[in-house]
């Protein structure tokens, strides 16, 4: 039987409490989840409930390193925090501008 | 749109058409007369743009600015002339029941408004073997007793989420005399949503979207639009001011695209954080984007060439993915602008607006000032 030791358990929170808005900062959303849903699924749960584009596809940028969040990444290990603190994302479109092909 | 007089005479032959459900699909065919290969229901998103319009004209324009999108409703109902569904209209009515005129506003779309869909359907066409890659295609819009198709997100377990929509801020500023002072640019139409740039603004806009036209070979640049949304205290009418451009940079710049990056975008957050903490009024924010289709139109001039005071081949329209980008980045925003520069086919620069208008961004007239003075009080939604 594999166990996990008693002090790494410890440290994983039981929630990641999150607050997203969107780039125009007109939508806002507060969450609080299960650490180890996917980054991808909240994007998307959480554009979805903002009424952003469900059709669209969303990614999740830290507001605090400018980084993008791995969509296959479980979110709590994605923003690294415990229960207690709020980590600001803000949901950003997988969208460009451009005329494609002319 | 308002109404065409054909429109309300279509509407006023079937009175109660508002009364029944209507669900809405888009019909691919190969050729017209060819059988369908694909019915794409139209859903409550694709309907969205169409509902954030028939918001803005129908209220925030007519005196109500303090009423929230998410206090309208609607109602769709099909046109129809003999057999054939030519667009649909949207009846909006506020949580006061009423619009400011004193009725309910309804507004037409054509079906050119439901491009989106047919792009939609014809990718799963494409993917599934029934259209090739240079197939073209027709689409037609159909309507039936039903409700609108609603695809919502599956609930996902594990996540508590409470949301709320920022109200809009607006400035208050006389219209009349901004208008006076100003120059136009293009025609200016008079049912559309009035927009002033200041001449900085306006020669940052330019230049951040053409400085891609400069590199070998050319690339696509662009800038996201700084500025108001105002309210008029004489004629209670909403205006879009235009006062800086932040450059997009950072981004992957392609010949025929503009992908901002995560740099790109935390620029413009940083920008909108500091207007945030330092704009005491708190009316100043993002109101669109420009940017260049910086590549040239190849081939030989037309036959036009020699006698049109101007080319009308040009770079400037907006694509899908210009589209996709304004209706994701300024969700629920039908004010929003996307203007873009480009050439025509005599190497000319040439640029536009694009604004919503029945569902669909077109081109229109917008006015240039040197500077706006300062504001009275702001106005919350």
């Amino acid at each position: 039987m594999i166990t996990t030791p008693a002090n790494i358990l410890s440290s994983m929170p039981s929630s990641v409490r999150l607050r997203i808005r969107d780039i125009t900062s007109t939508h806002e959303a507060e969450l609080v989840l299960d650490p180890t849903l996917r980054v991808g699924a909240v994007a998307q749960t959480a554009a979805s409930r903002m009424s952003l584009p469900a059709d669209t596809s969303w990614a999740l940028r830290d507001d605090t390193t400018a980084a993008f969040l791995d969509d296959d990444a479980a979110i709590g290990d994605a923003v690294g925090v415990n229960g207690d603190t709020v980590v600001f994302l803000t949901a950003t479109p997988r969208a460009h501008l451009g005329a494609g092909c002319p | 749109m308002p109404l065409t007089a054909g429109q309300r005479d279509l509407l006023a032959s079937s009175p109660d058409v508002f009364a029944d459900q209507w669900s809405l699909s888009i019909v691919l065919r190969k050729s017209a007369d060819s059988p369908t290969l694909l019915a794409e229901p139209v859903t409550e998103a694709d309907l969205a743009e169409a509902r954030s319009e028939a918001w803005l004209n129908g209220f925030l324009r007519q005196g109500h600015p303090d009423l929230p999108l998410e206090a309208v409703t609607t109602r769709v109902a099909p046109l129809f002339t003999d057999d054939q569904c030519i667009g649909f209209a949207l009846r909006a009515t506020g949580s006061k029941g009423q619009a400011a005129n004193g009725a309910p506003s309804v507004y037409t779309f054509g079906v050119q408004c439901l491009a989106p869909v047919a792009q939609r359907a014809s990718a799963r066409l494409l993917a599934d073997g029934r259209l090739a890659q240079d197939d073209t295609y027709v689409y037609e819009l159909h309507a039936r007793p039903g409700p609108t198709t609603t695809r919502h997100m599956p609930e996902q377990a594990g996540i508590k989420i409470t949301t709320r929509t920022v109200p809009l801020r607006f400035a208050t500023r006389a219209l009349e005399p901004l208008l006076t002072a100003a120059r136009p640019v293009g025609e200016i139409l008079d049912d559309v949503l009035p927009v002033i740039f200041t001449e900085a603004a306006h020669e940052k806009s330019r230049l951040f979207a053409r400085r891609g036209a400069d590199k070998t070979p050319a690339v696509e640049t662009g800038a996201i639009l700084l500025g108001e949304l105002c309210v008029c205290p004489d004629s209670s009418e909403m205006f879009v001011t235009v006062d800086d451009a932040i450059e997009v940079v950072d981004a992957e710049q392609q010949e025929f695209s503009l992908i901002p990056s995560s740099r790109s975008w935390t620029r413009v957050q940083a920008v909108l954080d500091r207007l945030t903490r330092t704009d005491a009024a708190g009316t100043r924010r993002l109101v669109g984007q420009s940017h260049g289709h910086n590549f040239g139109l190849v081939g030989e001039p037309c036959a036009l060439c020699a006698t049109a005071k101007e080319c009308s081949r040009t770079t400037v329209f907006v694509s899908a993915a210009d589209r996709t980008f304004m209706r994701t980045v300024f969700a629920g925003q039908p004010f929003a602008l996307c203007w873009i520069a480009g050439t025509n086919a005599r190497a000319e620069e040439v640029s536009s607006l694009f604004t919503l208008r029945a569902g669909v961004l077109q081109a229109r007239g917008y006015h240039v000032v040197e500077s706006f003075p300062a504001t009275d009080s702001p106005l919350t939604t």
